[in-house]
C-alpha cells in the first residue's frame, strides 16, 4: 500500500471540518456581525444576506437596517449593499489593498416594520463631549492649523538656483554667440587662403617672409585657442555654481521646518486637550526611548536564522508592489430625503502615493441636498509629476431648470482661498435645456496651484492621522428632519485624534524635509542638465573648428617647410652651378693667358 | 518535546531493526531530503512533512533526512542561486513563471527566488540517487551491522521501553 489509510482518514475529517467551516462563513459571520453591530448600537442591526468568496477575496453584504435605539421603529441607516473586494496576496504581506468596494442604497431615517429594541438591553443615549474637551481641540486645532500656510516653499522665480541658471545661461548664450561669430569670420581664413595660393605657385624670394607671416598666425591661434580654454573654464564652473544656489535654496526652504517650528508644532498637539496632555508627553518620551534604542543597536548585518544565502528574488509581471494601505475605489450611492440620487466616488486613497502613480481622485455627482433642481459634480485630483505635487480641482454646477423658458446665462466669477494655494475659480449658471447644459453650456470651476506648492500634504496628514489611531469610540445619532437634523456625538475620538496627530506630524514634517530636499535636488539636476547640454554643445562646436584650424596651419607649415628646403636645394644648387661655371671661365682665362 | 526527540530516536533505531522494508526506509529518506535542501518554506516543507505521514514511507527517517542535510544544505547555495537564476531567466519557462506567480497561492511557496528555485532542482536530482544510496546502506547494515548492534546494551534498553513495546505492538512486531 502506497497511501497509509489511517493518517488519511483523520486529515479527511480534518480538511472536511475545514471547509465545512470555510462554506458556512456566510452564515457565521452574518451572525457575528449582526450580534457585534447590535451589541455597539444598542438596537437591532440586521443583515439580509452575507457572501464571501475567497478567490478573489471579497465580501458582501446586503440588506442592511442600522435600527435607531432612540426610535426604535426607525432606522438609523439603511443600505442596500456593501462589497468590498481585497487582494488576497497583498493581505498575506500585511497590506490592505482594497481592488474595489461599494456601498450602494444609502437611505437615512427608514421606517421599520418591526421594533428595532433589544429585549434586555437598555439604551443609555447619547451624551454630548465635555465641553472643556470640545474647547481644547477647536482652540488647539486652529493654532495646529495656522501652521500650514507658513510652510509655503518659495517661489521657482525666487530660487537662487533659478538665477544663477538664468545667469549662467546667459552667459552661456553670449559666449555661444561670440564663438558662433568668431567662426563665421573666420579671423584665419583670409590669411590661410593668402598662403595657400602663394604657396601654389612658389617665390622663392618671398619664403623667408612667408615664414614670418605663418609664424604671427600660428601666435594668433595660439592667443585665441587661449580665450577659448578660458571660457571653457568658466563654463566647467557652472555646475558648481548651480549646487551651491541649491543648497542656499535648500536651506531657506527648510527654514521653516526649523526646530522652533517642530517643537510649535509638538507643542500645539501636545496641548491638543488638557487631559491628553498627560497621557501624550510620556508616550513621546516613550517613542523617542525606543527610537534611540532601536539606533543604537540596530545591526547593519542582523543575523539569520538558517545562515542560508538569501538569493536573488525574481519579480515577474504583476502589481506586487503594494503600499501599506491602498482602497482603489470606493463607490458610495444612496437617495435624498426626497428620493434624489446622490453618489460618490474616491478613488486611491493609499499610504504612498507615489509608489502607486495615480492620483487621488474624488468625485460627487448628484442633486443638492437642499435644492433639488442643482445638479453637483465635484472632482477633486490630486497628481504627483516627478516629486512636485499639484492640486487640481475640477467642478462642474449646473442648474437644472426649474423654468425651461428662462433664457439667459448669468456668470459669476470669485476668488478662494486655500491654506495651501491661491484658487481662482469661475462658476458659471446657466439656465436653459437640461441637454444642452450637459455639454456645451455646462459651467466648469478649475483651479491649479503653482508648480511648488509647499510640502504640507494635507491628504498626508489625514491619512496618518487615521492610520494612527489606535482605538476610539464614537456613537453618532442623527434625528430630525435632514434640514435641521439633531446630531449627537458621544466619543473618545479627540484623544485618540491628539495622539495620533502628534505622530502624524512628526511624521509629516520628515516627509516635508525628504520632499523638499527631492524638489531642489530635482530641479537642480534638471537645470544643470540642460546647462551641461549647451556647455557640451559648445565644447564640441569649438573643438571641432579649432582642430580643422589647427590641422590647416600644420599642413600649410609642412607645405612650407617643404617648399623652403627645396628653395634652399635649389638655391644650393645654382651657387655650385655658378661655382663651377667661374671656376671653368677662371681656367679657360688662365689657359688663354698661358698660350699667350 | 524531549520524549518526543527520544521517541523520534527510537523510531529510526526501530526501523533499522524492524520488518520495514529497505525501500520504505529508502524512500522515506528520498522524500525527506526534498524538504532538507530547500530553504525553510512553511507551504513546501510543510507538505513534504504531509507526505511523510500520508504515504507508506518511513516517516523517522524522513525527518532524519530533513534535520541533517538543512544543517548542510547552506552549502550548496552559491551552486543553487546560480542554478536558480538561470532556470527562472529562461525565457522558454518564463511564460510558466508568470503564471505561477500570479496564482492565488503559489507565490508563497517562493519560488522565484534564485535560491529556492535551484536547492528544489538540485533535490529533485539527487532524491533518485539518494534513494538508492540509503536502499543499499540499509541493506548493508542489516548484513552486516544489524546483529552485532542488537548485541549494545544502549540499543536493548531502547528496543526494550514501553515505548518500543507499544510501537512494535502497532507495527504488529510485539
Amino acid at each position: 500500500m502506497i497511501v497509509r489509510w489511517r493518517y488519511i482518514f483523520p486529515f479527511a475529517i480534518i480538511v472536511g471540518l475545514l471547509a465545512v467551516g470555510v462554506l458556512s462563513a456566510d452564515t457565521w459571520l452574518r451572525w457575528a456581525f449582526e450580534k457585534a453591530g447590535t451589541q455597539g448600537n444598542e438596537a437591532k442591526v440586521e443583515i439580509e444576506k452575507v457572501h464571501i468568496t475567497y478567490f478573489p477575496l471579497s465580501l458582501r453584504i446586503q440588506g442592511i437596517q442600522v435600527a435607531n435605539s432612540d426610535h426604535p421603529m426607525r432606522n438609523m441607516v439603511e443600505i442596500d449593499t456593501v462589497q468590498v473586494v481585497l487582494n488576497t496576496r497583498a493581505l498575506v504581506e500585511k497590506k490592505v489593498i482594497i481592488e474595489s468596494s461599494q456601498i450602494t442604497g444609502i437611505s437615512l431615517n427608514t421606517p421599520r416594520k418591526t421594533s428595532g429594541t433589544v429585549p434586555g438591553l437598555k439604551p443609555t443615549g447619547p451624551s454630548e463631549m465635555s465641553k472643556e474637551i470640545r474647547a481644547g481641540m477647536t482652540q488647539q486645532l486652529s493654532q495646529f492649523q495656522s501652521l500650514v500656510p507658513n510652510l509655503d516653499l518659495p517661489k521657482v522665480q525666487d530660487l537662487q538656483t533659478t538665477k544663477t541658471y538664468e545667469k549662467s545661461k546667459a552667459d552661456l548664450d553670449a559666449m555661444s554667440k561670440k564663438w558662433t561669430d568668431t567662426i563665421q569670420h573666420n579671423p584665419f581664413e583670409k590669411e590661410l587662403q593668402s598662403l595657400s595660393q602663394e604657396l601654389a605657385h612658389p617665390d622663392p624670394l618671398k619664403v623667408p617672409g612667408m615664414i614670418n607671416r605663418i609664424n604671427a598666425l600660428t601666435q594668433k591661434w595660439n592667443q585665441l585657442n587661449a580665450d577659448v580654454q578660458k571660457d571653457m573654464t568658466t563654463a566647467g564652473q557652472i555646475p558648481q555654481a548651480l549646487q551651491n544656489a541649491s543648497n542656499t535654496d535648500l536651506k531657506t526652504a527648510l527654514a521653516p521646518l526649523s526646530t522652533d517650528k517642530f517643537k510649535k508644532l509638538h507643542l500645539n498637539t501636545s496641548v491638543l486637550s488638557g487631559p491628553i496632555q498627560k497621557k501624550l508627553l510620556p508616550w513621546l518620551e516613550k517613542v523617542h526611548t525606543a527610537m534611540y534604542y532601536k539606533q543604537k543597536f540596530a545591526s547593519p548585518n542582523p543575523p539569520r536564522f538558517h545562515g542560508r544565502d538569501p538569493g536573488v528574488t525574481i519579480l515577474f509581471d504583476t502589481p506586487k508592489h503594494y503600499p501599506k494601505f491602498w482602497l482603489k475605489s470606493l463607490l458610495i450611492s444612496g437617495t435624498g430625503k426626497n428620493g434624489e440620487a446622490l453618489t460618490g466616488q474616491v478613488q486611491n486613497i493609499t499610504t504612498d502615493q507615489s509608489l502607486i502613480g495615480e492620483p487621488l481622485r474624488v468625485a460627487l455627482d448628484g442633486q443638492h441636498l437642499f435644492h433639488s433642481s442643482t445638479h453637483f459634480s465635484l472632482l477633486l485630483t490630486q497628481t504627483s509629476l516627478a516629486s512636485i505635487k499639484r492640486y487640481h480641482l475640477e467642478t462642474s454646477l449646473s442648474e437644472v431648470p426649474m423654468d425651461p423658458f428662462l433664457p439667459q446665462a448669468k456668470p459669476h466669477t470669485w476668488a478662494l482661498t486655500h491654506g495651501i494655494t491661491s484658487v481662482a475659480t469661475q462658476l458659471t449658471y446657466t439656465q436653459g435645456r437640461l441637454e444642452s447644459l450637459t455639454t456645451a453650456q455646462a459651467t466648469q470651476l478649475r483651479f491649479q496651484g503653482p508648480a511648488l506648492t509647499g510640502p504640507w500634504d494635507l491628504n498626508g496628514v489625514l491619512v496618518d492621522v487615521l492610520q494612527n489611531i489606535p482605538r476610539f469610540e464614537l456613537q453618532l445619532g442623527v434625528n430630525g428632519p435632514l434640514k435641521h437634523p439633531d446630531i449627537t456625538v458621544k466619543s473618545n475620538v479627540d484623544q485618540a485624534l491628539a495622539e495620533a496627530m502628534a505622530k502624524a506630524s512628526a511624521h509629516q514634517l520628515d516627509k516635508a524635509r525628504t520632499e523638499l530636499q527631492h524638489q531642489i535636488d530635482t530641479y537642480k539636476t534638471q537645470k544643470q542638465a540642460e546647462l551641461q547640454k549647451l556647455i557640451d554643445a559648445q565644447k564640441a562646436q569649438l573643438t571641432t573648428w579649432i582642430d580643422q584650424q589647427q590641422a590647416q596651419i600644420k599642413a600649410l607649415q609642412t607645405q612650407l617647410e617643404k617648399q623652403k628646403s627645396q628653395v634652399e636645394k635649389q638655391a644650393q644648387t645654382e651657387i655650385n652651378k655658378a661655382q663651377k661655371e667661374a671656376e671653368k671661365q677662371a681656367g679657360d682665362a688662365l689657359k688663354s693667358m698661358f698660350k699667350f | 518535546m524531549i520524549y518526543w526527540i527520544l521517541s523520534q530516536i527510537q523510531s529510526l533505531i526501530l526501523a533499522l531493526h524492524s520488518k520495514d522494508s529497505p525501500r520504505q526506509i529508502a524512500a522515506g529518506f528520498a522524500l525527506g531530503s526534498l524538504a532538507g535542501w530547500v530553504p525553510f518554506n512553511f507551504l513546501f516543507s510543510g507538505f513534504i512533512v504531509l507526505l511523510l505521514y500520508l504515504l507508506n514511507v518511513n516517516s523517522g527517517f524522513g525527518l532524519l533526512s530533513i534535520a541533517i542535510l538543512s544543517l548542510f544544505s547552506f552549502l550548496l547555495d552559491p551552486w543553487a542561486g546560480q542554478l536558480g537564476e538561470w532556470i527562472l531567466g529562461l525565457p522558454s519557462l518564463k511564460p510558466l513563471w508568470i503564471l505561477l506567480y500570479n496564482l492565488p497561492i503559489f507565490p508563497f511557496t517562493r519560488f522565484n527566488n534564485s535560491v529556492m528555485m535551484g536547492s528544489l532542482v538540485i533535490a529533485l536530482l539527487l532524491a533518485t540517487p539518494l534513494y538508492f544510496l540509503s536502499y543499499w546502506a540499509v541493506l548493508q547494515y542489516r548484513a552486516r551491522w544489524k546483529t552485532k548492534i542488537e548485541q549494545w546494551k544502549i540499543i536493548r534498553w531502547a528496543m526494550a521501553s514501553k515505548v518500543v513495546t507499544l510501537w512494535m505492538r502497532v507495527k504488529g512486531n510485539g
